[in-house]
């Protein structure tokens, strides 16, 4: 963009001269702090390509003016943009605006990742079919599922037990819509590249388990 | 190994197979072995539950044989011989649950039917079909009359379906193997996983190139579908015209079914690759399994029924929360405006004069001013012109009333913009009317040649 010899304030306002941020920067900054995550994929093809293009002026606009870092995770075709919450500054940032990911959602965002990459159901692309599949096929995790996500103290299988845990992973799949991290419709979902921010966020965690542990 | 025991004698397969009719158990006769090919395929696509079957459903896989054979000899199929046939099938390709009823197919089964599969699908050859579908065209268009098309369907398209189907189905069954492929991969647990995962997705890309095929190959079909279309009209037999919408039918259904795989490969291949960059770090994944073990086993419910994940692990913010956009806005379904009566002033004879006598008085003074500036342009084509002349005589006529000559003034200003020869030049220097209490800075104007 030929903007390093520029004043650093109008450099964080390049993206500014961009022909497509009339139509676009008004939702793609809402979106972006409403915690979306943008990929190249279909239905994101512009506004990725938008962030691609203005990536350097957009991540100093956001660390200027709203102390927010414009990350990226992924190789490629899986690169994903996002505003990064949970930077240094993540102090500073009213508690009334912040809005952190409901445990529930954690614990289910992982049983989706070990259901589709580590058990390999690759082909798995139904709502119904992977709600079923949470509730049958791991029964040495079933007696905490039962009781953190249907929230119940008996562990055997009930309409009512199975119904809840149905509905709770119908909202993490909302919520991660909303994230980006999936796209759904009706029964359909599929996983966007975004989907491994979940395991890089809590990566540190991931690798220092045994430390968890000992405490 | 077998020579390391000289008791046995070494093993002889041709004696063997020889046997007591072993060879026929081993290698069914043609009505069975459809039967069993059957059943293996029905077994594939998870027709039935378990993969368990009933003894009814072998009964109709030996039925069915009969419409791949185009035999009418087993249009009836004794009991007796129907028990005869399922009692030799039991010792190698069958495997009969007493307590339940039901059966199930034996390795042996498995392995005869995918050997015969895997021979076959080397065979994939979408030219033959293009080929067929365009010799289809032509009969087609050759046909003159119902009777001859009903002769090209009885004769070449239904001899053709099922070349088509199988080709199609065939590669169905190919992604559907694949998937499994993948799947089986959990029990591999060393760095080979990798190159066994490209192999896959080679194999995918290849399904996705030969479906490509398939279909470029079938595009003579919505030829042949127009065609149908266009005879239909001179179709007056019944049977015929039905034989022609099952055959119309055939199209879209195959059509369907080459979308299907399409958007499976769509979808299978992007998650592989997403895989790939995951199994760099395979130690990764068990530690991530590891994790998650430990947020069930680990993470609480509070008093009010909330989750709280383990100690030590924090809750990640993940957006913020925008405000809330207050819309104000009157919503015309809750506050409809009242009616109102329409009141219609009434007609005031001497305001309505007043109105057309402005109305009118405006009109003239156009026309005037029109009349002013072509005499004024008119003396200006001859030699210059000083503007204060015509001015201060409009005045004179007018009684003193200044509006008509500023409405003058300003349109040969206007005019003298637009038009590049018409040349005006404003003297700064005041010129007085000689009764008037009026000046104006003098305009001259003239011609440019």
């Amino acid at each position: 963009m030929g903007n390093e010899d520029q004043l650093p304030e109008l450099a964080a306002l390049a993206f500014y001269l961009d022909p497509d941020a009339e139509e676009l920067i008004g939702k793609l900054d809402l979106h972006l702090k409403d915690g979306m995550h943008f990929q190249e994929v279909e239905h994101q093809y512009a506004q990725y390509y938008f962030i691609k293009k203005n990536y350097s002026s957009l991540e100093q606009y956001y660390r200027k003016y709203h102390k927010l870092v414009l990350s990226y995770g992924g190789e490629g075709s899986e690169r994903y943009y996002y505003l990064d919450f949970n930077g240094s500054d993540r102090g500073s940032i009213d508690g009334d605006h912040r809005y952190f990911l409901r445990p529930e959602f954690v614990i289910i965002g992982f049983m989706i990742y070990k259901i589709i990459f580590i058990d390999r159901n690759l082909e798995l692309t139904s709502v119904s079919c992977l709600q079923s599949m949470i509730l049958t096929d791991y029964e040495e995790l079933m007696e905490d599922i039962y009781r953190l996500l249907a929230k119940l103290r008996k562990a055997n299988a009930t309409t009512f037990g199975n119904e809840k845990v149905r509905d709770v992973v119908l909202d993490a799949l909302k919520e991660f819509k909303k994230l980006g991290w999936v796209i759904m419709n009706e029964d359909f979902f599929d996983i966007m590249p975004s989907f491994s921010r979940l395991q890089k966020v809590y990566g540190d965690y991931i690798n220092n388990l045994e430390d968890l542990l000992k405490n | 190994m077998r020579s390391d025991y000289p008791d046995i004698p070494p093993f002889d397969l041709l004696k063997e197979v020889g046997k007591e009719g072993t060879y026929h158990l081993l290698f069914p006769p043609l009505q069975a072995g459809l039967a069993i090919l059957n059943l293996y395929q029905k077994v594939r696509s998870g027709l039935f539950q378990n993969n368990r079957f009933k003894e009814s459903d072998i009964y109709a896989a030996l039925e069915g044989s009969k419409f791949i054979l185009n035999e009418e000899e087993y249009n009836r199929l004794p009991q007796l011989k129907f028990n005869a046939i399922i009692s030799n099938l039991q010792v190698y390709f069958l495997r009969y649950d007493t307590d339940d009823e039901v059966y199930t197919l034996k390795d042996y089964a498995e392995s005869f039917c995918r050997h015969a599969e895997d021979t076959l699908l080397a065979n994939f050859n979408p030219t033959q079909i293009e080929t067929i579908c365009n010799d289809l065209r032509i009969k087609l268009e050759a046909c003159q009359d119902q009777q001859e098309i009903r002769e090209w369907i009885d004769t070449y398209f239904y001899a053709f379906r099922p070349a088509m189907k199988s080709q199609v189905d065939r590669l169905e069954r190919q992604v559907d193997k694949t998937v499994q492929e993948i799947r089986e991969t959990t029990q591999l647990s060393d760095l080979s996983i990798l190159e066994v995962l490209k192999t896959i997705d080679e194999k995918l890309d290849r399904l996705r190139r030969q479906n490509e095929e398939l279909r470029s190959a079938f595009r003579e079909m919505k030829t042949i579908n127009a065609e149908l279309e266009a005879q239909l009209p001179g179709i007056y037999d019944h049977a015929i015209a039905d034989s022609i919408a099952q055959v119309r039918q055939f199209f879209p259904e195959i059509k369907y079914t080459l979308n299907l795989i399409d958007k499976r490969l769509d979808r299978i291949q992007p998650r592989l690759r997403q895989f790939f960059s995951m199994l760099n770090k395979p130690s990764f994944n068990i530690r991530i399994e590891k994790f998650l073990k430990f947020l069930l086993s680990h993470s609480t419910l509070n008093e009010l029924k909330q989750v709280s994940l383990p100690d030590g692990v924090p809750l990640v913010d993940f957006h913020r929360r925008t405000s809330n956009f207050s819309i104000f806005e009157r919503r015309e379904d809750l506050f409809p405006t009242k009616p109102k009566p329409r009141i219609r002033p009434a007609e005031n004879p001497e305001e309505k004069e007043k109105g057309l006598a402005i109305a009118k008085k405006q009109l003239t003074m156009y026309t005037k001013i029109d009349g002013w500036i072509t005499d004024i342009l008119n003396d200006a084509t001859v030699k210059e012109v000083l503007f204060s002349v015509y001015f201060f005589k409009i005045i004179d006529q007018e009684q003193g009333e200044i509006d008509l000559a500023l409405n003058i003034a300003y349109s040969l200003i206007r005019r003298a913009e637009a038009d590049a020869k018409l040349n005006l030049k404003i003297v700064t220097k005041r010129v007085k009317h000689p009764q008037h209490n009026i000046a104006i800075w003098e305009m001259k104007i003239n011609y440019l040649n």
